[in-house]
């Protein structure tokens, strides 16, 4: 009797097996043909700098990637170009046409005309729907992965879906589809182990709507900064509006967790009695970035809090060691030197409104393709103490000067002092 | 007439001085000639001197092999008069003849300036000078390393007398060049010298870092700092090149000053040049002391928020000059 079971769970399992690989592999044949592989050919070699994936849409016959895909493109048109591969060893150019920086899309032009097109679901996949990943990892060829939905990523500023299921490099602005074969997500981004990210559909579609109201707007650099600079007021009036939670903190009070998006951690060496030096520190960011290039990402928040009491040590002593702790401050978002102006900076001791005094270090460096937006550092270590000390530190990365007054005044009002 | 002889070295430093009444004089190797020269290349009979009517001294030379010159390169083939103060070459071995009517300088006077370096070789004040340069050393080892990191304390105490040791270098380097050139070493004046300078720079540094703290790392200080170093050490190694070189005041400071500026250039300038000037860090003052080392007034956060208005122009500015 319980062979018989045994044999028809088996067989129960075969079946469904049979029927999601029937699933599956018929949806991979019908939609081959309308992923493309994507590729930035730099020109002087006429060999590939990068590669990722594309797919057409029913709508107007584009193509859909990552930013990050084409950025070398759009940036440096002069150095790079684009080209796509058909399943069928067909090649032709790409145009970008619209850029979405914010969620790393990228709407492309091509002449490519498959048969059978992707379209958008507009619907929400329910937790735990299977999904389809679809892209060419590594250069190794198309291939589908199958996962699992699981909701929005929790804490993210800019939204995205989580997916368990392989996402590799290479398979970027690949879609992800439900069982039906409509595009629920874009693969953008992986933290290995089976966790992969997409950014949602509906961003897409906003894209699309925004690029079709819009036609003749192909300025892609206004775009960007546009966009960029939308982003950052949303997030800071949510910031700056927000009524900032304190915490307690060696001798005063830091600000906590003030919005969802901004993550704490913390970690102190006062367990450990080798040194006389005890640290406490509390870190605090919102640690998505926006890709530009390479070398420059921006749209990161980072404050940053310690507490040093030197026991035992002469004031002079805690002081020396006091000095180190500040001196290697520095922006944390990446940029070079052709995207970003050198650090101006102003460096004095203020007596804040109760009475007590700080050191006060405050950066500001300008984006140079993007006349609105700044880097921005500040750093305040406490003097009032002689064995102890506070700093509390934040950067911003791709802020209007409106914005990084108003969050440096309300930063350094709610770090209090005993 | 009384005749000097000197004997010259390569130098032309006096090794030598004979002075003779009589009316002929012998030189050359040989132990019967009245001045016995060491000169491997000069003869046994060399050369003589001789007293004629006319009351001059005249040079012969006695058929020597390398011969006896008053012009180089031109051997002398018969006698000739000499005149008082003149070089001549028996060999390679320079001698200079003096009668004894020949004028000599004024006497100097002491050198005030000089009697004053030379009083810094006091070995009292050499002593202090190296105990606060000890307590100062230690001061910036204990400011480091808390009581706790033994292993780093003994490390650095150890270090110290390689330290003393590296600091008396430049004054014995400085003495071994006066003892060649004027048979005067002087080290215990130069060390005090040396040691005097190397406190007062000190001292100059500790004032700097509280300036610098006070004025909130403000440029000028940075400026002041380095021109006073520069001074200090220009006058450190004046003082030493003044007692070590006979050559006029107005050089040794010019040596004095162009060596204290490359030094100071080569600390200061490189790093300045290369670095700060494109490195993508910001660039702040970090310097914290205890409040009660500040001797400035605090700028109020409402003035300090204020001016931060003119770093995103400047920053603005400097985007602007790249377009």
């Amino acid at each position: 009797m319980r062979w018989i079971w045994y044999c028809c769970s088996l067989l129960l399992l075969v079946t469904t097996l049979q029927v999601r690989a029937d699933s599956a592999e018929q949806l991979f044949a019908r939609y081959e043909p309308a992923l493309l592989q994507v590729r930035v050919l730099e020109k002087a070699s006429g060999a590939k700098a990068s590669i990722g994936t594309g797919f057409v849409l029913e709508q107007a016959n584009l193509l859909v990637t990552n930013y990050h895909v084409v950025s070398e493109a759009v940036l440096f048109p002069e150095k790079y170009q684009l080209e796509y591969l058909a399943a069928n060893q067909q090649k032709g150019a790409l145009t970008v046409l619209a850029v979405d920086v914010v969620n790393d899309l990228a709407l492309v032009q091509t002449d490519y005309q498959p048969v059978e097109r992707f379209s958008i679901q507009a619907e929400k996949p329910v937790q735990g729907a299977t999904l389809y990943s679809l892209g060419n990892p590594h250069d190794l060829g198309m291939i589908l992965v199958p996962g699992t939905y699981n909701g929005l990523q929790k804490y993210s500023y800019y939204p995205r879906i989580h997916f368990t299921g392989a996402v590799n490099a290479g398979m970027s602005g690949g879609p992800t589809v439900d069982a039906s074969g409509k595009v629920v997500g874009v693969n953008v981004a992986s933290a290995g182990n089976q966790l992969g990210f997409l950014v949602p559909a509906d961003a897409l579609s906003r894209l699309l709507t925004s690029y079709q109201q819009q036609n003749s707007n192909t300025d892609l650099p206004k775009q960007i900064e546009q966009q960029l600079f939308d982003s950052q007021q949303k997030m800071f009036s949510e910031i700056l509006s927000a009524n900032w939670q304190l915490k307690d903190f060696g001798p005063g009070k830091v600000p906590d967790e003030v919005v969802p998006f901004i993550r704490c951690w913390g970690e102190s060496n006062v367990e450990k009695s080798k040194d006389q030096l005890k640290k406490v520190a509390a870190f605090c960011s919102q640690g998505e970035e926006i890709f530009l290039s390479q070398q420059f990402s921006t749209g990161r928040i980072e404050m940053q809090f310690e507490w040093l009491h030197g026991v035992g040590l002469h004031p002079l002593q805690f002081f020396n060691r006091y000095q180190q702790n500040i001196s290697s401050a520095n922006a944390d978002n990446q940029a070079s030197k052709e995207d970003v102006t050198p650090f101006e900076c102003q460096h004095q001791v203020v007596q804040q409104h109760n009475g007590q005094h700080a050191k006060t270090i405050f950066c500001v460096r300008a984006y140079r393709n993007f006349a609105t937006l700044f880097d921005v550092l500040y750093l305040a270590a406490s003097l009032d103490h002689q064995q102890q000390g506070v700093i509390s530190h934040f950067t911003l990365s791709g802020v209007s000067q409106d914005n990084a007054q108003a969050f440096a005044r309300k930063f350094s009002e709610a770090v209090l002092w005993q | 007439m009384a005749i000097i002889i000197e004997v010259l070295n390569k130098q032309h430093k006096v090794t030598e001085r004979h002075k003779f009444s009589q009316h002929r004089v012998a030189l050359g190797r040989a132990y019967d000639n009245d001045v016995i020269l060491y000169d491997k290349h000069i003869c046994p009979h060399h050369a003589e001197l001789v007293l004629d009517e006319e009351g001059q001294w005249i040079l012969r030379d006695l058929a020597s092999m390398n011969g006896s010159y008053l012009q180089p390169k031109q051997p002398l083939t018969e006698p000739q008069q000499l005149q008082s103060g003149q070089l001549c070459w028996l060999g390679e071995q320079a001698v200079r003849i003096y009668d004894d009517a020949h004028q000599v300088a004024p006497a100097l006077p002491f050198n005030p300036l000089e009697q004053r370096l030379l009083r810094c070789g006091h070995l009292g004040l050499i002593l202090l000078l190296l105990l606060f340069m000890l307590f100062e050393e230690v001061f910036h080892i204990w400011l480091a390393a808390p009581e706790q990191q033994q292993a780093q304390w003994s490390r650095s105490l150890v270090n110290l007398p390689l330290l003393l040791l590296v600091l008396t270098l430049w004054p014995a380097v400085l003495a071994l060049w006066s003892k060649i050139n004027q048979h005067e070493a002087r080290f215990l004046p130069q060390l005090g010298i040396t040691f005097i300078g190397l406190s007062v720079m000190a001292v100059w540094q500790a004032l700097m870092v509280i300036m610098n703290f006070s004025f909130d790392g403000a440029a000028a200080i940075n400026w002041l700092q380095e021109a006073g170093r520069l001074v200090i050490l220009t006058l450190l190694l004046g003082a030493n090149f003044y007692l070590a070189m006979q050559i006029s005041v107005f050089k040794k400071m010019a040596m004095a000053f162009g060596l204290a500026l490359l030094l100071s250039v080569q600390s200061l300038g490189l790093g300045f040049w290369f670095d700060e000037s494109r490195q993508l860090a910001p660039q702040f003052d970090h310097s914290l002391l205890p409040l009660s080392f500040y001797l400035n007034t605090a700028v109020s956060a409402e003035d300090f928020a204020q001016s931060s208005n003119s770093l995103f122009e400047a920053a603005a500015k400097e985007r602007q000059e790249q377009d």
